[in-house]
């Protein structure tokens, strides 16, 4: 579908946005957020096919199942990389957490003066 | 907390426990499976530490124990995928489209639930202590 | 930040924008003919698994590895928050 693509290139480009020009760290981490969730969408959306159905199999559609249904490889693999962002984000968390303990700020040009 | 959010979460949490287990146990029937269900018990778990505050989470839901099942469950999960012929032919016993169509999706998918509730879980009451 | 690096990160972002809605919604990538693997899948999953769920038939049978590379790397991500904000496990008598 061409409005989900849209969407996605929109959210890419507020996600690469938020990355580069905050100077909060916690606010590049949920850019970085962001910009996972748009290659999630944006994968999801090359497979879809013309009045498609879930790929799931009920007892009235186990006929002309094979047909209609929507390409089941790209929601499999999307599963595996959000828990992947999941662990991404923890450890990430768990850094800027050190290092507020170290530099007492969470401004990354101060964090670039400061260098022991 | 307050003593209105610590009343009505006393009455909703084991509602969310309860629909995140039925999403793990149907996940070869609908959509869903081990990874929606396991962030739904473990936002069960989060909402009841976050009302009652770190110290009275610590002494219901350890840390270590957490952890010892979080353990478990990898190595569940890491034998029925390594042996997984033998676990294929127990499927289709009670027919096509009920609860024991598939054992072997089954199981793994309450493995791998348990799994992801406990490290969302141990996350969770780990960040919550900063 | 200065004048000249605004306008050249402005021409970045709309590049990006225009490369992705160009490239991956062109037909070359949407096409169903060519998806030879999504077909087999649809068709061999329910005799091959029993499962009614395709999806969760390829994450824990086809593609079984990948689930068993996930949950290792969400039990190590786990086992570093663990680390970095410590906790005493074994308690020394003395």
């Amino acid at each position: 579908m061409i409005i989900t693509l849209i969407t996605a290139a929109l959210l890419a480009v507020m996600g690469a946005y938020c990355v580069v020009a905050k100077k909060n760290l916690l606010k590049k981490l949920i850019g970085l957020g962001i910009f996972t969730n748009f290659i999630h969408l944006m994968f999801i959306s090359m497979g879809y096919l013309e009045g498609g159905i879930a790929p799931i199999i009920t007892p009235e559609n186990i006929l002309s199942f094979p047909v209609r249904a929507v390409d089941p490889i790209p929601q499999a693999l999307v599963l595996t990389s959000i828990v992947v962002q999941l662990s991404v984000t923890a450890l990430a968390l768990s850094v800027t957490i050190l290092a507020y303990r170290h530099f007492k700020t969470l401004d990354t040009d101060k964090m670039r003066d400061l260098r022991d | 907390m307050d003593v209105i959010i610590r009343t009505v979460i006393k009455g909703i949490a084991p509602f969310i426990i309860l629909m995140g287990v039925a999403i793990m146990f149907h996940g070869h029937l609908t959509p869903g499976g081990s990874f929606p269900g396991g962030a739904m018990v473990a936002s069960g778990f989060a909402i009841i530490a976050v009302a009652f505050g770190a110290d009275e989470a610590e002494g219901k839901i350890s840390e270590k124990a957490v952890h010892m099942l979080e353990g478990l469950a990898i190595l569940v999960v890491a034998y029925v995928i390594l042996f997984e012929t033998f676990v294929r032919s127990y499927s289709g016993l009670f027919g096509l489209f009920g609860l024991w169509s598939s054992v072997e999706v089954m199981a793994l998918n309450v493995a791998g639930g348990i799994m992801v509730l406990g490290a969302l879980t141990l996350v969770v009451l780990l960040l919550l202590k900063e | 930040m200065k004048a000249p690096e605004k306008v050249l990160l402005a021409a970045c972002l709309i590049a990006i924008f225009v490369v992705i809605t160009g490239v991956f919604a062109s037909p070359l990538f949407m096409k169903w003919e060519n998806k030879k693997v999504a077909r087999y899948y649809n068709e061999n999953g329910l005799e091959a698994t029993g499962s009614s769920n395709i999806v969760s038939a390829i994450v824990w049978d086809f593609r079984g590895f990948d689930t068993m590379g996930e949950e290792t790397v969400l039990f190590a991500a786990a086992a570093g928050v663990l680390a970095i904000t410590g906790l005493n496990f074994v308690r020394r008598k003395k």
